[in-house]
């Protein structure tokens, strides 16, 4: 870790070689460590440390960026001469562009000493708690991580922000004889991560998931864990929440936002403040992150503005820019879909017949107008009858529009988890569900 | 820099370590995209750094930076032991790495012109054009380009001897065109969707697309798509085009392949396999007409390269033989449990990253038909092109893709009438099976993918598909929703 006063010296530097230049920069710096496990064993352990700045520059409407990880004196001169030939090159945008208002923000540090601390003998103790709980009838493969990041935005209009953070993760497949259970969490550090806790729910799955039976196609009701509904609402965050999109008539929020979608109790945010979240504080453009209500009582609030956007179409932008090179993308980094009211026991005890879905695989966007996705289930799907899981099944294709998903809503749990995510970690609870179409099954 | 990597390795031979490898490497990348014939990113990216691999007796260490200096090689040296240490206390069986020659060899991808020699005002016009082109065609909402080269020079030393400098090239480009009606919003891409074709070819390549030529033909479709009617769902006989094949092949025989999946090391993120080591030689993956090969050596192949990065001389193996089953994509320590030599497939993204198993250039060799032969064996049915989406499950067995477009196929002739929102989907060797034709050498390309998405922490790869359209008899298109 460099640490704030790394960062505040190349503030001075970027003032001191940068003269005379427009400049936006976003600097980062990450260490990271991860041991990979499979069929029990420890087969990669990896550690890495990088860092790299990205020089926004503009001159006469035009801009280019460059980006080097050589932080020396020298590199940021080669990235400077760089820039000035690109800018040569480089051609007028079609809007007024602007340097990000000056954001006033205290320095931010997260940083949990479960993380900073962490060694690979650490991680691999994890690993042996993991491998003990598992016994000899379960083959345990996974991961466990931890990762310090740095981001400091800096603009040659007086911007400084600086902004550190941990986290710690890791996933876990279960894998019997006939079948396979799965679970993951995401924290800023170890102690939250509720290791143990949640292994036993992927260790029952896995014993519970003997001599899986075929089910066909067809509307069902679901009960979703939280790695499924995490894998749902980031899609429709993904497709239906980019403020650029909806401005060029391309995103399903111009028929759904500001509509009731989904029951009352159905809230959704974008959440740096959450607990159980890896807080972003600052956007890519130093624009602080509030909680901000995506879909508030069943209704579709907010769609977001990264900076580029907001400056095309006249807009405030939302603190979403997540990349200097695509300053029109936009999306939640901290998504959050809240809990409900009712425990999760009673939802499946009321369950006369439905299907159990732990976790999806694989999804995708069939049809962004829709907002149709499609995906398979995996690692733990149930048969549900007279309220309780009675058998594994075999893995079924869904595709659903997510707008008649959220209509179908009958039941949010009042429990939340954290799940790592194949993105951005989520927080999410357990949802029962109507008419969920599964399309074809494997055989 | 050879001597400075050469000392490390002696270092960690001091240490203990049973094998080590180091490697150098230096990325530079440009990335040109224009929407509606005004720049929106002119961006380059320069980065370098170190990554060790250390075998200390039976456990794997890694550990990299990009810091500069003797004294940061060696701290992140011993970072790697100390991780190779942790993993050996767990090792239960010994490891074994398949033996491979030892390699004192430079290569250079075959380019004829540096893309980085060409002006980006050159590349940027282009685009410019283009998308001004496309977005001429009344009812085209927007229109975008891009073009993205790279240039990786690379060295790997490793205890046993083997030191190799490679040079690598890569450009693309593409460009779409999007219009938005009362059937949602389409879009139609050239070359191909997702950022157009790749190869580890020069500038010429991008120059070869001719991407003002083709940018009216696709705003003319895309116009027409939006008010196209969608495929009433059923059992057709389809012809899939040579950048959807591309595809079909990457995510259906491509990472099923990989031996690493097969033995579980990918179990709890991408998947497993369905091809179980009892397969090899023994399933009938599909057709007569289908013979899949991993070819790392075909001169701008996307997937082509002069060593993997384990130092592993690139190769040619079959994967499918005339329709059986009969080889993976392996590393050395995966070969090794199978006693083969390795074929080449260790592949990492970045100097930061592990190599893992990856795809090369996987390819579905060229059959006999024409295009249009394959177009008359059909009396109904649909010429599917250009990828849109897709998805398949964790042992690569069901699988839906979406395409752009579908263009009819009546009575062994194309009618001029398309359909929207395409999907087709089935299980992957009865997928193959049903495969009875595949076009010839002079349709056949090899396609760029430089998007595969594996591992953790997650590596994007560039790999190569040589694919020419098939024809497939009675598969599922269309999703009852």
């Amino acid at each position: 870790m460099k640490g704030e006063n790394f960062y505040r010296n190349l503030f001075r530097l970027m003032n001191e070689h940068f003269t005379g230049m427009k400049f936006l920069c976003a600097v980062s710096n990450s260490e990271g460590a991860l041991t990979r496990f499979a069929n029990s064993e420890i087969h990669q352990n990896v550690f890495e440390k990088k860092s790299s700045i990205s020089v926004l520059a503009t001159k006469e409407n035009r801009i280019a960026i460059a980006t080097t990880n050589d932080l020396s004196i020298n590199g940021l001169k080669e990235t400077r001469k760089k820039l000035e030939q690109m800018l040569e090159n480089s051609t007028p945008l079609d809007y007024e562009f602007k340097l990000p208002e000056v954001s006033v923000g205290y320095p931010v540090e997260n940083l949990c000493d479960s993380v900073r601390k962490a060694s690979a003998e650490d991680r691999a103790q994890i690993f042996d708690r993991i491998i003990k709980a598992s016994g000899k009838d379960v083959q345990a493969f996974g991961y466990i991580s931890d990762n310090i990041f740095e981001n400091a935005v800096i603009a040659s209009n007086g911007m400084f922000i600086y902004q550190a953070y941990s986290s710690a993760g890791f996933n876990f497949v279960a894998l019997s004889d006939s079948g396979s259970g799965y679970v993951s969490s995401t924290a800023k550090g170890y102690k939250d991560l509720d290791v143990d806790k949640k292994i036993q729910r992927a260790i029952e799955f896995a014993k519970k998931s003997k001599d899986p039976v075929e089910v066909d196609p067809g509307l069902y009701t679901v009960i979703l864990g939280p790695e499924a509904v995490s894998d749902l609402f980031f899609y429709f965050s993904y497709v239906c929440t980019n403020g650029y999109m909806h401005e060029l008539k391309m995103s399903p929020s111009v028929r759904f936002l500001g509509q009731k979608i989904g029951p009352d109790y159905l809230n959704v945010y974008d959440d740096p403040s959450c607990q159980m979240q890896v807080p972003l504080i600052y956007d890519l453009c130093g624009k602080k992150r509030e909680r901000t209500p995506i879909i508030e009582k069943g209704v579709f609030k907010n769609i977001f503005y990264s900076h580029g956007a907001a400056l095309r179409f006249n807009k405030k932008p939302t603190g979403h820019t997540v990349s200097l090179e695509d300053l029109d993308f936009a999306i939640a980094a901290n998504l959050v879909v809240e809990g409900g009211e009712t425990p999760v026991e009673q939802i499946i005890s009321q369950t006369k017949r439905g299907i159990y879905v732990n976790r999806f695989h694989y999804m995708n966007v069939v049809d962004p107008y829709e907002a149709m996705f499609t995906g398979m289930t995996r690692d733990g799907t149930f048969l549900i009858e007279n309220g309780q899981l009675t058998r594994a099944i075999k893995n079924m294709r869904f595709n659903v529009k997510f707008f008649e998903f959220t209509q179908n809503i009958e039941a949010i749990s009042k429990e939340i988890e954290s799940t790592s995510g194949d993105y951005f970690p989520a927080v999410a609870p357990f949802m029962k569900v109507n008419n969920f179409n599964f399309t074809s099954k494997t055989a | 820099m050879q001597e400075r990597l050469q000392k490390i390795l002696h270092y960690l031979n001091s240490k203990g370590a049973r094998y080590a490898d180091v490697r150098y490497e230096e990325h530079l990348q440009q990335e040109i995209f224009v929407e509606d014939g005004s720049l929106k990113t002119l961006s380059n990216n320069f980065n370098s750094g170190t990554g060790i691999r250390v075998l200390f007796e039976n456990g794997w260490g890694f550990a990299a930076t990009d810091e500069r200096g003797e004294s940061a090689l060696e701290r992140i040296a011993d970072r790697a032991l100390e991780i190779a240490q942790a993993s050996n206390k767990r090792a239960k069986k010994p490891l074994n790495l398949a033996p491979e020659p030892v390699h004192q060899d430079k290569f250079r991808s075959p380019y004829q012109k540096d893309p980085f020699e060409v002006s980006e005002k050159e590349k940027i016009e282009i685009l410019r054009m283009a998308t001004l082109k496309a977005k001429e065609i009344e009812g085209v909402a927007r229109s975008t380009g891009s073009m993205q080269f790279r240039k990786i020079n690379k060295i790997f030393a490793s205890t046993e001897g083997s030191v190799i400098e490679q040079e690598i090239v890569v450009s693309g480009g593409g460009i779409t065109a999007q219009a938005v009606g009362k059937g949602g919003f389409q879009t139609r891409s050239y070359p191909s969707s997702f950022g157009g074709d790749h190869s580890t070819k020069g500038w010429e390549f991008v120059e070869q697309m001719n991407l003002v030529e083709h940018a009216p033909k696709i705003g003319k479709e895309v116009v027409e798509l939006v008010d196209a009617p969608e495929i009433e769902p059923g059992e057709y006989d389809i012809i899939i085009s040579g950048n959807q094949l591309a595809l079909q092949v990457h995510e259906s025989c491509g990472h099923p392949i990989e031996l690493d999946r097969v033995m579980g090391s990918e179990l709890s993120f991408a998947g497993g396999s369905f091809l179980s080591l009892d397969r090899l030689n023994n399933l009938r993956y599909g057709s007569d007409h289908v013979t899949i090969t991993a070819d790392a050596t075909i001169p701008g192949g996307l997937g082509s390269f002069g060593y993997d990065d384990e130092g592993v001389q690139a190769q040619r193996s079959y994967i499918v033989k005339n329709g059986l089953f009969v080889g993976y994509l392996m590393n050395r320590q995966t070969a090794a449990e199978l006693g083969l030599r390795s074929n080449g497939a260790a592949r990492a993204d970045s100097w930061s990253h592990l190599p893992i198993i990856r795809m090369t250039n996987i390819n579905l060799l060229p059959g006999e038909f024409t295009l249009d032969q394959l177009i008359a064996g059909i009396e109904y049915g649909f010429l599917l092109d250009t990828n849109k989406s897709w998805s398949i499950d964790d042992l690569r067995l069901n699988f839906q893709f979406a395409t752009e477009i579908a263009y009819e196929i009546k009575d062994g002739k194309l009618t001029g009438r398309i359909f929207r929102n395409p999907v087709y989907f089935d299980i992957t060797p009865k997928f193959w099976n049903k495969c009875d034709g595949v076009a010839n050498e002079s349709f056949w390309h090899v396609w760029g993918v430089p998007n595969c998405g594996k591992g953790q922490p997650m590596q994007v790869m560039y790999v190569g598909h040589g694919t020419a359209p098939a024809r497939f008899r009675g598969v599922k298109v269309g999703v009852r929703k």
